[in-house]
């Protein structure tokens, strides 16, 4: 990880209609870094998340990228994974996958053998033909991440991309693709739920309230790199998540 | 026995089981039609004999058949076939097109469309034919342009219903992918919503064939409807049962062919 900043959130309000989704947030991220985005559900994390990503305009304030305003999506140098995943039924795994390319003018040639190499990076080399429907919900997510690092962008935004999974699945899931991003140095934003694979994943995790969202709280991570699951152990893990989780909670005024 | 042996002939029996059920699924569905047509036998030769426009499906294939090939039913048939054709492809054409567009237009837009479509499509049109004639003129072109008419509504209908409804995070994604407005059409809109275009095509056909028909029926000098009309003053009962069974028969074929083409098309989707 670099001190770069390389993506830069500016005073950012969101609204969907007269509805506010967001308010005043600011944060950086570096250049390499994992940033978890975390708060309770409908509180704004996913809409920041596309603000990012230049699928929602802020309100008020701006999102830099590598020193330029964001004001719609970037194939280049952003790509995103959604909660529900957003594979194309109708294709394979394989050309789910080189969708990607086939977006940004790739010849046919060259995107079946960089799709082939991603799907191999995520361990899926060997059901490149599978539909969607015929693969379990953790191998569509592989598919998913083998399409958002397919196309090479060094910035990588998550929505929730484990939620449909079990706890268990969902952390080894998130270990191997943390070594996966480490290897290639992306820069990624997480949006997530689960304080666990927040506090296991993450650099720093910036800690959302209640909607309308505002920053509550941006928490360094204290756990060095490589992570290894036997860190979920460590003491130093189990203060993380009662932080995370007093944080949360301190708003919760009980049952509605 | 082996465990192999015993499983080799467990799958055996199993796929021998599968074949014998096929079998008697098929028996049991050209029992049922046989037992139609004999019923139809009865009531024509029994107390339907004297009826002018009822024949005996006996009689249909004898007397019918030879009147089907001769030449002026071929020629009518022909007229109606071709009719159908242009109007069937002017439905799948520009129904389908108008769909797609009028299902993303923006949302209150769309709904003040699919309004208009919706009271067109309860509207029975036979009272307009009439109209169509003094527009088009009488012949080949008023009778495409009533099957068009009667083709496209529900085609347009059910396509703009699928094309609003394809799920706003595939075309967020490809945006994300850097897919232009017209990719966005092309490789997530239109095969998203294929497999409603298929369906909506074979109830388009059946429409379509039926507005053609009906114009043939009601003032056409020519077409099988047109000779329907004819058998039915000279009271022949024979060769007026054979024609509808041909029209039948084509009804059969298309939808049978549409209806292959939407299962291959929505495979995907379970």
């Amino acid at each position: 990880m670099s001190d770069e900043t390389q993506i830069s959130v500016r005073d950012v309000s969101l609204s969907y209609g007269p509805i506010v989704a967001a308010l005043d947030l600011t944060f950086d991220v570096r250049r390499g870094e994992f940033v978890s985005l975390i708060g309770p559900s409908g509180c704004g994390k996913s809409s920041a998340l596309r603000a990012i990503g230049g699928l929602l305009s802020p309100q008020t304030g701006e999102v830099h990228l590598g020193g330029s305003v964001v004001r719609g999506p970037r194939p280049k140098e952003i790509s995103f994974v959604f909660q529900d995943l957003a594979l194309y039924p109708w294709r394979s795994a394989l050309r789910n996958v080189e969708v990607a390319l086939q977006f940004a003018g790739v010849t046919r040639k060259e995107r079946r053998a960089r799709a082939m190499e991603a799907l191999h990076l995520v361990g899926l080399g060997d059901v490149p033909n599978r539909f969607p429907n015929q693969l379990s919900g953790g191998m569509q997510q592989r598919v998913a991440i083998a399409r958002a690092l397919v196309s090479d962008a060094s910035v990588l935004l998550l929505d929730e991309p484990f939620a449909a999974l079990d706890e268990q699945t969902r952390l080894r899931l998130g270990g191997q693709l943390l070594t996966l991003l480490e290897e290639q140095g992306k820069t990624v934003v997480f949006v997530t739920h689960s304080l666990s694979e927040a506090a296991y994943l993450s650099d720093r995790i910036v800690v959302m309230g209640p909607r309308p969202a505002t920053i509550k709280e941006v928490i360094s991570v204290p756990l060095p790199r490589p992570r290894h699951p036997s860190m979920m152990r460590a003491p130093e893990f189990h203060e993380l998540t009662d932080r995370l989780s007093s944080l949360l909670f301190e708003d919760d005024r009980g049952p509605s | 026995m082996s465990a192999t042996t015993e499983r080799v002939t467990a799958a055996r029996s199993g796929r021998n089981t599968r074949k014998t059920l096929a079998r008697q699924a098929i028996a049991l569905r050209s029992a049922t039609i046989a037992a139609a047509v004999v019923a139809w036998e009865l009531v024509a030769r029994g107390p339907m004999r004297h009826n002018d426009f009822l024949a005996a499906p006996s009689k249909v294939v004898t007397d019918g058949l030879s009147f089907v090939l001769q030449p002026d039913t071929l020629l009518a048939l022909w007229q109606t076939t071709f009719r159908f054709l242009i109007a069937f492809l002017i439905v799948a054409v520009a129904g389908s097109a108008l769909g797609l567009v009028m299902g993303r237009l923006h949302r209150h837009i769309f709904l003040g469309a699919r309004d208009v479509v919706t009271v067109l499509y309860a509207l029975p049109m036979v009272p307009f034919y009439p109209l169509f004639v003094l527009w088009a003129g009488l012949g080949t072109r008023s009778e495409i342009a009533f099957g068009v008419i009667h083709g496209m509504i529900p085609v347009i209908l059910m396509t703009m219903s699928a094309s609003a409804q394809v799920e706003p995070n595939l075309i967020s994604s490809g945006e994300t992918m850097g897919a232009s407005r017209f990719q966005r059409l092309l490789f997530i809109i239109v095969p998203s919503v294929l497999p409603d275009i298929v369906s909506a095509l074979k109830i388009g056909a059946a429409l379509t064939l039926l507005g053609v028909l009906l114009a043939e029926l009601m003032i056409s000098i020519n077409g099988v409807g047109s000779f329907i009309t004819n058998q039915i003053t000279n009271h022949q009962a024979a060769w007026l049962n054979a024609i509808v069974l041909v029209v039948c028969l084509g009804a059969v074929v298309i939808n049978t062919g549409l209806g292959w083409i939407e299962r291959r098309a929505s495979r995907w989707r379970t």
